[in-house]
This record gives C-alpha cells, structure tokens and sequence, in this order.
C-alpha cells in the first residue's frame, strides 16, 4: 500500500468507502464527528481534528517517530484534496486513511535515510516530543511508569521489524482497535486480506519476540 | 476493549490474563504499554509557516536529488549496453545491429599483379598480332587487398537508426553470431590483422556452416585473402560465391575477373560483361572495360578488344590504361587497314 498503489482513496472516496464509513463502523474516537454534507473549510478541519491526528500518528509511529511532521504532511494532502471530498463520507475515516498513508511514506523516508547515512531515522523538523502515558488502569507509581516505558519501546521495537503492511494492520487492529471493515476501507484491501495480514503479522510477532527473549535469556 | 461482534478475531488484549502461552505474553505487553497522550496545541498559522518554509526548502533538494538520479540511471544503462550485459540480461529486447560488410575502395596505389597480357596487333589478322608488335604493358589487377579502406566509423545516429531499424528481435544464438563475426570483422578492418581475421572467419564458419551471416562472412573472407595477396584461394572463394548486385559484389565481380583473366579469359569477360551490363559505378567501369577489352585482344578478338578500348578512351581518356588503349588500337588499326 502506498500513496501510488490507489490515489482515488485519498483523492475521492469511492462509494464502497462512503458505505463502509457509515457510523455503524466508526470506531469509538471516530464517532461523533462526521462532516455532514457541508463541505468544511481547511482551518476548520484543522482545528478540529489536528490533535486527533496528531495521536493516530503517535500510536502508528511509536515514540520515536516525528508525529508533527507527519501532521504537518498529512494536512499538506488534506488540504490539496480537500475540495475533491464531499461531504458524503466521515471526515474522519477520510482523514484515518491520509494519516496511515503519510505514516507508511514517513517510516519508508526514515528507512531509506538511515540506509543511505548508516545514522538511523532521519533528521527531525518537528520540535515537539511524543508523549506516552499510562492508562487509567495501569499503577502510577515511577517504577510501574518505568517499566511500561519499557515495554512500549520493546512493543516498537518488536513492530518495526514487521513488514510495513503487517505493521500498519497489526496496529490498526490490536492497538487502535480498529474492526476489520474499517481496517479494509482505509487500507484498501478485501476484508480476507486484512485477516491474512493480521494472522502474519501475528505471526511474524511472536517469532521476533521469541527470538528476543532467546537472546535476552541469561 | 471488547471484540466486534463483525470480527472473528478475538484481540490480544481481550485474551484472559495470566496464560504462559506466547500469545498471551505478547497480550501482557500490549496491556502494558502506554498510549499516546493528548498532544499540544497544534495551531495553525504554526502549520502554514512550517508549510511555506517546506515548500521553499524541499524544491531544491528534490530537483537536485531527481537530476542525480536520472544522470547515474542513464549513465549506468549507457555503460551496460556498452559492456553488453544489457545483451546478456535482454539478448531479445537489445539486439545489437548486423555489421556493416567490409566495403573497399579502388586504392589510390593499389598492388598491381601481372594479369593476362593482351594480344599484340599483327599485320596480318589480330590473332598473328602477337609475333610481330611488341606487347604493350599488360592488363594489371587492381587488387584492393592492401589497401581496404574501412568504412568510417558509425555515427551517433546511424547507430541509432540501424538499432531502431532492425527488422526483428535477434535471438540469442544470431547475438552469438554476430559478436563473432564482430570479432573477425574488428580484426580485419581496425588491426588489419588479416592472418587472425581468415583464422576467426574460419573458424566462424565451421561452427556456423549454416548461419545467417555466412554469407557476409565469406565476403570478409575473401577481403582477408586478398589483403595476404592469396590469390588463388581468394579466386576460388569467390568462385563459390553466387554475387549480388550491390555494388560491394559489383566491384567482387570485377576482382574475380581479373583473377580469372590471369588464366581463363573466357570467363574474365563474363564477369566484365556482366558488370558493363548493369553497373554504373565509373571506376567499375573502367576496370571493367578494360578488362574485358585486354581479355578479348588476348585471345584474338581484335575487333571486339578495338570496340571496348575505343569505348574506354571515349569515356576514360585519362585513365590509368588510356596510353597504353591508344597504343594497341594504332597498332590494330594499322593491322586491320592491312588486313582488308
């Protein structure tokens, strides 16, 4: 998947889309908050769902990822394709979708620079510092904190040796909570697909992690 | 988080906790992780400066980073269709062009070899003529072996048309082919390596009876004798060699007779007849006409050999035979008044 592989979702979205982004299939932060059949203006679309973009490209990049860039980018293409959407469809599914394509095309960046200068992601232009908390379940305690810290940077570190599709799949399902309807709408794929991704990417998880313990073991 | 009841997937985190298997340790780390938190305020003329300084800042890098790109792209194709992997790798989709076959020149000092001396002009009929006035020099053969004159080397857009130009996807075996007579080829006309090119050719030709650039491997052939001046062997290759009418075999045609006329006039002047028949080149013309006018006095066919040397006068009065056309006919004109 990438911004190549089918431009009419970002672009347009297609009928299919604007079916599947009904509310039934609004996931829970989603909800709430369709465009209605106004078209709304840039300045409002920012306003109102930049934070919420900001922290789906938080939880798709992880802590070290640059989410301010990826805002600053993803709103770039809202803005540009902004007077191709209609209104028809949940302005925030449409906008789900931009984020997780300018995230693919980030970490495909960050790769590639790190392959070109051995020097790991590529340099920052954000200035503002991702931040993770503990939910409202979790103990508050520093050690708790501290070891949650931790394993979050483990979780990440086991997602960022994934394929890129298994990844995004992967979080979209089990972190974000996503279903698989929604999942095959903002990825553009069969419903059948995602499921195959997701069982891979599963897959693919517990090896790693397997490995990693193995390795870690005293 | 609860499953969707449109999901047949139960999630990680929605696993009961405490199970040893591996599924249910990567479920602790999920339930252990922390979410992102609600970010800052993201105002928007934040977003429109950042947007202004992108725009002016990525163009540069960007054009300069595709540029790079397209030069080292063209670059590395250009070098691999020069090595000839592009061969190797798409022997289909990059035929290289057929040779062009070995063109030569009338030379400016060609090696000249005795041929067959004419018939001298008698007093009495013109097959007496050789008793009574002394031969004039002979008929010599122009032999062009040494001084083959390669053709220029292609240019850029011939290159590129007889690419574009050829007819169909060679396969790989004619490549094969190709870069062998290439090799003869490069021999014969850049190293004027005459002895390896008759080897390669040779050597070419028994692996290749039947190929499809035989022919024009025994034309390089015969250039490769010609230029060792092996005569017979180069008069006996193009005797097997059915020539065409382009004007490369025109001029072959010429050379064999010639060759011939050294001991079968007969045949010298088939071929010199069949050139005078077709063929406008001057300078063939002129070998030919000669030719056949030497081979007929030669063999005692005064009026025939007087048509062809005054033909010749006629139209090549300063050629390199001329003075010694003007001394026969005299001579056989003096013989022929005589004669009645």
């Amino acid at each position: 998947m990438g911004w190549g592989h089918r431009k009419s979702a970002v672009l347009q979205p297609s009928p299919s889309e604007l079916s599947l982004a009904s509310p039934s299939v609004t996931p829970p932060e989603m909800a709430g908050k369709s465009a209605g059949s106004v078209r709304p203006s840039f300045e409002s679309v920012y306003r109102a769902h930049a934070k919420t973009v900001a922290r789906w490209a938080m939880r798709l990049l992880g802590p070290s990822g640059d989410f301010e860039d990826v805002v600053q980018d993803a709103f770039l293409v809202v803005r540009r394709r902004l007077p191709g959407f209609r209104g028809e469809a949940e302005i925030t599914t449409w906008l789900y979708e931009i984020t997780v394509r300018v995230v693919q095309d980030w970490r495909r960046r960050a790769r590639w620079w790190s392959w070109v200068t051995g020097r790991g992601q590529s340099p920052s232009r954000g200035q503002m510092q991702a931040t993770f908390v503990p939910t409202a379940e979790m103990p508050k305690d520093p050690l708790a904190l501290l070891e949650a810290r931790e394993r979050t940077r483990l979780l990440y570190r086991l997602l960022d040796e994934l394929d890129e599709v298994h990844r995004t799949t992967f979080i979209l399902f089990e972190l974000d909570g996503l279903t698989g309807e929604q999942i095959a709408s903002i990825t553009d794929t069969r419903i059948s697909t995602v499921w195959v991704r997701l069982s891979r990417a599963r897959r693919k998880f517990i090896q790693r992690m397997r490995a990693l313990e193995a390795r870690e073991k005293p | 988080m609860r499953q969707h009841p449109e999901d047949p997937i139960l999630r990680w985190r929605d696993r009961p906790p405490g199970g040893e298997a591996a599924e249910d340790r990567a479920a602790a780390l999920i339930r252990g992780s922390l979410v992102p938190a609600e970010p800052e305020e993201l105002h928007l003329p934040r977003f429109e400066q950042r947007s202004r300084r992108w725009s002016r800042s990525a163009l540069l890098p960007r054009l300069a980073f595709t540029a790079l790109f397209l030069v080292v792209g063209v670059a590395t194709v250009m070098a691999a269709r020069r090595a000839g992997w592009l061969d190797r790798i798409l022997p289909v989709a990059y035929p290289r062009p057929e040779p062009a076959p070995l063109r030569t020149h009338r030379p400016r000092h060609p090696t000249r070899v005795p041929a067959a001396a004419p018939a001298a002009v008698t007093d009495a009929t013109p097959a007496e003529a050789n008793e009574t006035v002394a031969p004039p020099p002979g008929p010599t053969l122009a032999v062009p072996a040494a001084e083959i004159q390669l053709p220029r080397r292609k240019t850029r857009a011939s290159r590129r048309t007889a690419f574009i130009d050829s007819p169909k996807p060679a396969a790989p075996a004619l490549s094969d082919e190709i870069r062998a007579l290439d090799q003869a080829i490069g021999l014969l006309r850049r190293d004027r390596e005459a002895d390896a090119a008759l080897s390669t050719l040779d050597a070419y030709l028994a692996r290749y009876p039947r190929g499809v650039l035989n022919r024009e491997a025994r034309l390089a052939r015969v250039d490769a004798l010609l230029m060792l001046q092996r005569l017979d062997e180069a008069q006996s290759a193009l005797d097997t060699l059915p020539l065409d009418t382009h004007r490369r075999e025109t001029e072959l045609q010429v050379i064999r007779g010639e060759l011939r006329a050294r001991s079968d006039c007969a045949r010298a002047e088939e071929d010199y007849s069949a050139v005078l028949a077709r063929s406008l080149d001057a300078a063939l013309v002129e070998r030919a006409l000669y030719g056949r006018g030497a081979c007929r006095a030669k063999r005692g066919d005064g009026t025939g050999a007087a048509e062809d040397l005054q033909r010749y006068l006629e139209r090549f009065p300063n050629g390199a035979h001329a003075a010694w056309a003007r001394q026969w006919l005299e001579g056989a004109g003096q013989s022929l008044i005589k004669g009645g």
